[in-house]
C-alpha cells in the first residue's frame, strides 16, 4: 500500500460486492430521476456523481474509479436527450481524480469529504459545461453562484450518504 | 489483484467494445431509430419507477377513494351547481361554435382536431437540470410514436422524442431544444415558443415594434404540425423590448415541474368544418323557408290587447334570458330558456328547433296560445309570413305555460301547406313541473283560418340546442309578445 499524507501509516483499501454496487447505483439513478418529479429542488443534487466519488475514494484504484465514472456517466447521458458522452467524460475524470486523491488523503473524515465533494462537483460541472459548449454547441446557462451553492448542497448530502454507504464497505 | 489483472483487462476491453457498439448501433423502430445504449439505460432504470408509481397510485387511490372522503358531499353539491352553470355555458358556446363552423365552411377552411388521445403517467425525469425531459409509462406497444404532442388538462406539455417499448421520452416545452408554433390570443401575433437554459419559456421572433399585453393568452398556432391549433400554452408574464425582437416571457399553463398525468395525442385528423345538424332534421318547410324572400322586421304593434303577447320577447323577462329571441321564424320549435339563447333568426332563416326564450319564468312560444290566463288568443294572420312559412300563433303575455322552468320545452313545428306555403302547425311541448301548462295552444298560422288544435308532443331534451342566425341581430322587446304583422 502506498504511503500517504494521512495520519495512518497505511491506507485501507475497500471493495464492494458487485451486487451491492449495482443496487447502490440503481438506487442513485432511481432517486435522481424520480424524486425531482415530486420535489423539483432535488434536481440540484447529482446522486450518481456522489456515488462515483464514494466508490472511487474507497477503492483507491484509478482504473476502477475511471471505469465506474465512465459507466455511470454514460448511463446518465442515456437518460437525457443530449449526446452520449457529456456526463461520461466528466464523471470519468472525476472518478479518476477522486481515486487518485483517495490514495493521498484521509477521506474518512467529514471535513475532507465536504471539501473533496465540493471541489469535484465544481470540476464535474466545469468539464460538463466546457464539453457541452465547446464540442456539442449546447447553449447552457452557467452561473457561478448557483454552481457553488449546488456544490455545497451536494457536499452536505454527500457526507450523510457516504456515512450510510460506509456500512457497505468490505476490506480488500 | 494481480491474479485477476488479465481477466480485468479482458473484461474492460470487451466492455469498451460493447459500449462502443451500443453507441453506434441504432435500433430501428417503426418511426425512428434509438441508440441501443439508450434502450438499455431506460430498460434498466424505468421498471423500478413504473413499479413505484403503480404502488403509489394504488395506495393513493385506496386512501382517497375509500377512506379520505371528508368534504366529498359538499364538493359534490358544488360540482353539481358548477355542472349546471357549465351546461348553460355549453349551450352558449355551442351556438358560437356552430356559427364559427358555418363561417369556416363558407370560407372553405380546414380544421385540425384531436381525434384520439392516450392517457399516460409521468414516471421519471431525466435527472439533469440541463435536460428537461420526462418519461411516460406508455411506449410503442401502446401506439406512441415520435413527434406526438403531449398535453395536460391545463395546456401543452411537450412532444415525444424517443419511443421505447413500454416507455417514451418527452421533451418539455421549457427545454431549450424545444420549439412550438404559437399565437397570441388577442393580438394574433405569431411566434416560436422556446425554452431557455434557466427553464424559462420565451416567445421568440416577434418584432419589437409590436404590442404585446401582459396576461395575454398564448395558444398553439398549429404551424409546427405537432400541436393542433388552439391549445393553451400559457400567459404572457413579462415583455422585454430588444433591438429587433421582443423577448416575451411566458408562464406555461401546465405545471411542468409537477407533471403526473398527461395525454398523448396519438391521432390527429383534418376535416372541413361542417355545421352540426344533429337534432335539426331538415324539413320541407325549412327548405322552403330558405328559398322564399325574407319578411322585413316590423316594429312591435302598439295597442294590443291586454295580455296579448309578441311571439318571443324577453326584454323585461326575468330569469336567465339575456339576449332574447325576437321575430323568430314562424313555426319555430321552442324548447327552453337559456342564458343567452338566440340571436334572432330571421324569417328567411332555416327553421330549426331549439330556439327558446323565457318570459318571467315562462317559456313563450311563437304560435302558442294560452288557454288559461288573461291573454286573448291572437291567431296570427300574417300573409307575408305565411307566404313562405306559416306563422305561428301568438302567445299571450300571461297564462302561457306558466311555471315552465327553463327546461320546459315547447315546440311549434311548421308543416308545408297545400298551396306550396308552409303552414305552421305548432307542436306544443307542454311545460312540466310548473304551476301551469300549455293548454289550448296556438292556432295554425294559416291566415284567415281558425286556430288549429296543435298536437302535443313530449317535452324535448333538457338541454336545448339553440340556433343562431348572424344575419339578424337580437332586438329588445317588452314582456309581451306578438305575432309579426
Amino acid at each position: 500500500m502506498a504511503i500517504t499524507y494521512t495520519s495512518r501509516e497505511q491506507i485501507e483499501v475497500y471493495r464492494f460486492k458487485p451486487i451491492v454496487a449495482g443496487i447502490v447505483l440503481l438506487l442513485a439513478f432511481f432517486f435522481q430521476t424520480f424524486v425531482p418529479l415530486r420535489f423539483s429542488l432535488f434536481s440540484v443534487f447529482d446522486l450518481p456523481l456522489l456515488v462515483v466519488i464514494f466508490f472511487a475514494m474507497s477503492r483507491r484504484s484509478p482504473v476502477a474509479g475511471l471505469v465506474t465514472g465512465a459507466c455511470v456517466g454514460i448511463v446518465q447521458d442515456a437518460l437525457t436527450q443530449h449526446p452520449i458522452g457529456l456526463y461520461g467524460i466528466a464523471k470519468t475524470v472525476v472518478g479518476y481524480g477522486a481515486s487518485s486523491l483517495g490514495v493521498k488523503l484521509d477521506v474518512e473524515s467529514i471535513g475532507t469529504r465536504l471539501l473533496v465533494t465540493t471541489g469535484f462537483y465544481v470540476i464535474h460541472q466545469v468539464i460538463y459545461f466546457s464539453i457541452a459548449r465547446g464540442l456539442v454547441r449546447l447553449d447552457l446557462h452557467w452561473s457561478w453562484s448557483r454552481e457553488l451553492w449546488s456544490a455545497v448542497a451536494n457536499a452536505i448530502l454527500g457526507v450523510f450518504l457516504f456515512a450510510l454507504m460506509d456500512r457497505l464497505k468490505e476490506r480488500a | 489483484m494481480g491474479r485477476y489483472r488479465n481477466v480485468t483487462i479482458l473484461v474492460a476491453a470487451i466492455f469498451l467494445q460493447v459500449v462502443g457498439l451500443a453507441v453506434q448501433i441504432k435500433r430501428r423502430t417503426e418511426d425512428a431509430s434509438t441508440r441501443l445504449i439508450r434502450v438499455w439505460a431506460v430498460g434498466i432504470v424505468t421498471p423500478f419507477e413504473r413499479g413505484v408509481v403503480r404502488v403509489e397510485t394504488s395506495a393513493s387511490g385506496i386512501w382517497h377513494n375509500y377512506f379520505y372522503l371528508r368534504g366529498v358531499r359538499q364538493q359534490n353539491r358544488e360540482l353539481e351547481q358548477q355542472l349546471q352553470q357549465l351546461q348553460l355555458e355549453q349551450v352558449r358556446l355551442r351556438q358560437d361554435a356552430e356559427q364559427a363552423h358555418r363561417l369556416q365552411a363558407l370560407l372553405g377552411f380546414k380544421e385540425q382536431f384531436i381525434d384520439k388521445t392516450l392517457a399516460a403517467q409521468v414516471i421519471a425525469s431525466s435527472g439533469s437540470e440541463q435536460s428537461r425531459t420526462v418519461y411516460l409509462d406508455k411506449g410503442s406497444e401502446d401506439g406512441v410514436a415520435q413527434d406526438m404532442a403531449v398535453i395536460s388538462a391545463d395546456g401543452i406539455v411537450g412532444k415525444v422524442i424517443q419511443v421505447f417499448r413500454h416507455t417514451s421520452e418527452v421533451l418539455l416545452i421549457n427545454d431549450q431544444a424545444s420549439g412550438v408554433g404559437t399565437i397570441l390570443e388577442q393580438s394574433r401575433l405569431q411566434g416560436v415558443l422556446k425554452g431557455r437554459p434557466n427553464g424559462e419559456v420565451v416567445l421568440d421572433k416577434i418584432m419589437s415594434d409590436e404590442e404585446v399585453k401582459l396576461g395575454d393568452r398564448v395558444l398553439t398556432s398549429g404551424g409546427d404540425e405537432i400541436f393542433p391549433k388552439g391549445l393553451p400554452v400559457g400567459k404572457v408574464e413579462k415583455v422585454t423590448r430588444g433591438a429587433e425582437f421582443l423577448q416575451v416571457t411566458v408562464k406555461p399553463a401546465s405545471a411542468l415541474n409537477h407533471l403526473e398525468e398527461v395525454l398523448i395525442i396519438i391521432k390527429k385528423a383534418e376535416r372541413e368544418p361542417a355545421v352540426s345538424t344533429a337534432g335539426t332534421p331538415l324539413r320541407a318547410a325549412d327548405i322552403l323557408a330558405q328559398r322564399l324572400p325574407t319578411v322585413p322586421d316590423t316594429p312591435p304593434a302598439t295597442g294590443t290587447a291586454t295580455g296579448a303577447a309578441k311571439p318571443l320577447a324577453a326584454g323585461a323577462a326575468a330569469g336567465p334570458v339575456s339576449k332574447p329571441l325576437t321575430n323568430p321564424a314562424p313555426g319555430m320549435r321552442v324548447t327552453t330558456a337559456v342564458d343567452k339563447p338566440l340571436a334572432s333568426p330571421s324569417l328567411s332563416a332555416p327553421l330549426q328547433p331549439g330556439n327558446a326564450t323565457k318570459v318571467s319564468g315562462r317559456v313563450v312560444v311563437p304560435g302558442a296560445q294560452p288557454g288559461s290566463g288573461a291573454g286573448a288568443a291572437n291567431p296570427v294572420a300574417n300573409p307575408t309570413a305565411s307566404s313562405k312559412v306559416s306563422p305561428a300563433a301568438s302567445t299571450t303575455g300571461t297564462g302561457t305555460n306558466t311555471g315552465a322552468g327553463p327546461k320546459a320545452p315547447i315546440s311549434a313545428a311548421p308543416t308545408p301547406s297545400k298551396n306550396g306555403t308552409a303552414s305552421g302547425v305548432p307542436h306544443v311541448n307542454a311545460a312540466r313541473g310548473g304551476a301551469g301548462s300549455a293548454s289550448s295552444p296556438a292556432p295554425a298560422g294559416k291566415p284567415g283560418t281558425t286556430a288549429t288544435q296543435p298536437r302535443a308532443v313530449p317535452p324535448a331534451t333538457a338541454v336545448p340546442k339553440p340556433v343562431a342566425d348572424p344575419t339578424h341581430p337580437p332586438t329588445q322587446s317588452s314582456g309581451s309578445s306578438e305575432a309579426p304583422q
